[in-house]
């Protein structure tokens, strides 16, 4: 007789911004013939419960592995339906970090998706020595200014558009100096995704473990004459954020889930 | 000079400030709200020596030998864009501040999401009250056969501590989502401010479920166990806060419940209780 394997579930907003991912994760379940329940974070909270006693381990019922991939809603208008979302958030979370089985980004008293920090900056600043070595000197400024004679990579807030130059625009501004090309690599479970350069798919690995992250983008700017810098980590699952990888990324979820195996973590 | 970032509208930061001026303390005053909408700032990561703030003062970071920070956000959806690109580039500069920071944004978040801030609480050994998260009716009914139980907010809105009456769940089954219920215990409450190595300690008597809604709740300073005081010193620490407040329950064995531990605690009210002490301690630290 073979063992039927255990359920897995995976955490995203499956109806609306990670509505092609969670396809994906459907069919590539389907192919390694793994049970995959897709919840959002409302869904979890509803049917979680928790319960904690003195002295005694907390209970978490049901306790199943899960790709915590959620990216949360935007917050409603009405005040009480906002408080109903961070109720869901709060209960939904938490249960992630409760869980005995293994989670993919298992949140942190850290962090939402792992101990990755939630700020751009501090995402960066927050690596090992050896990686954050390679992070650029950055500047936040109100208003406009004239560029300092360097090239620089900038961000308006005000537009979320960046670009190459000086601070010119409405602002306020995020800036830094400008490297070269720019390469993405994904990180997802066990496989790495992106252009072939020399021991960029090895450093990403190494930056998504330091917080604990199974899911992760890391970007470099690649320039001919200077290692690679680490320009941004993030750890984004919705469908926009993955792009053309997203079948890649869902069959090495899946296959995480496979691989866990569901042995406590 | 100390720092003191947040907004004027905010109880706190006033009651630090006029602390400050009491004792003349030198300090400085960032109104984020203002700056965000109205003034200007250059920063830089890592720090530099020109980096500033400037709304109704002008605040060359380098002059601060600390900074306390509350980053409350109030309304103004135009400036929105000016708050985050603000609140972006001072939350990374002050993790790379040279000086102490009142509370470093590198610090424990799950006070927002109490049944991990539960588990984390019981796994350091501190007594925490049984507890239950559902949405499901008869979970809560069977919990409440063990004895009487509050219903508090799962992510760490305040709000009224009430007592949860099974009445109000009879012929409901879906509650309609999560609910967080704990169990009561009766007897004081205490609140704990611990500000780097010093604590403070303030213990309320009252009728009433909630002291916090009795204004006649009899109030008085405190001395800890001075095993739970250095535990909770330690405690604040791993969490990488610097300044918490945290609330206990003593029952009739005078034996500690812990309910939570605040990182960005409201300490004004009870600073009066405790004729200033904590503000002492606060700027005590930040000068140091």
């Amino acid at each position: 007789m073979t063992s039927r394997a255990r359920e897995a579930v995976a955490v995203l907003a499956h109806a609306t911004s990670q509505r092609r991912l969670a396809r994906a994760l459907e069919e590539a379940a389907r192919e390694t013939g793994l049970p995959l329940a897709l919840r959002t974070l409302t869904e979890l909270a509803s049917e979680t419960s928790v319960r904690q006693e003195p002295g005694r381990t907390v209970s978490v019922r049901p306790d199943r592995p899960m790709l915590w991939l959620a990216v949360g809603d935007p917050p409603a208008d009405d005040p009480d339906e906002r408080f109903a979302q961070a109720e869901a958030y709060a209960a939904a979370r938490s249960v992630a970090i409760l869980t005995t089985s293994p989670v993919l980004n298992r949140p942190t008293p850290f962090g939402s998706q792992g101990s990755l920090p939630i700020g751009p900056v501090a995402a960066l600043r927050g690596l090992p020595q050896r990686l954050r070595d390679q992070v650029r000197t950055e500047r936040f400024a109100s208003h406009p200014a004239p560029s300092r004679g360097a090239a620089q990579e900038v961000l308006d807030y005000a537009t979320g558009s960046r670009s190459l130059g000086s601070l010119e625009g409405e602002g306020p501004f995020r800036a830094r100096a400008a490297g070269g090309r720019t390469a993405w690599v994904t990180v997802a479970g066990a496989r790495t995704l992106g252009p072939a350069v020399d021991g960029l798919h090895e450093a990403s690995r190494e930056a998504a473990a330091s917080y604990g992250l199974g899911l992760a983008h890391v970007w470099w700017t690649c320039s001919p004459d200077a290692p690679p810098a680490l320009a941004r980590v993030d750890a984004w699952a919705w469908d926009s954020a993955l792009g053309r990888r997203v079948d890649d990324v869902a069959r090495a979820l899946v296959a995480w889930c496979s691989d866990s195996g569901g042995e406590p973590s | 000079m100390i720092g003191l970032a947040g907004s004027k509208a905010d109880p706190v930061m006033v009651h630090t400030a006029a602390h400050c001026v009491r004792h003349e303390v030198p300090f400085a005053v960032m109104d984020l709200v203002d700056v965000a909408s109205r003034g200007s700032w250059s920063l830089t990561v890592p720090p530099g020596p020109d980096d500033y703030v400037s709304g109704d003062e002008d605040v060359r970071l380098a002059d601060l030998n600390g900074i306390y920070v509350r980053a409350i956000r109030l309304g103004d959806d135009a400036a929105a864009h000016r708050w985050r690109g603000l609140v972006d580039g001072f939350t990374a500069w002050l993790l790379e501040s040279p000086v102490p920071v009142v509370n470093t944004p590198r610090s424990h978040v799950l006070n927002s999401y109490k049944p991990a801030h539960y588990a984390w609480l019981a796994e350091h050994c501190l007594a925490v009250p049984a507890s239950v998260m559902t949405s499901r009716a008869e979970v809560i009914a069977e919990f409440l056969t063990g004895g009487r139980a509050v219903v508090k907010p799962l992510c760490g809105t305040r709000a009224t501590t009430r007592e949860l009456d099974l009445d109000r769940l009879v012929g409901r089954d879906d509650l309609g989502g999560p609910v967080m219920v704990q169990r009561l215990v009766e007897g004081d409450d205490v609140r704990v401010h611990v500000i780097g190595g010093e604590v403070v300690a303030c213990r309320f008597r009252s009728e009433m479920i909630d002291y916090r809604s009795d204004r006649s709740a009899e109030r008085f300073v405190t001395r800890l166990p001075d095993d739970l005081a250095h535990r909770l010193v330690g405690l604040t620490a791993e969490q990488g806060l610097a300044f918490a407040g945290w609330d206990f329950k003593v029952d009739a064995d005078e034996r500690y419940w812990v309910l939570e531990c605040n990182p960005m605690p409201g300490y004004s009210f009870y600073d009066r209780v405790a004729a200033g002490a904590i503000a002492d301690a606060l700027v005590r630290y930040l000068s140091t």
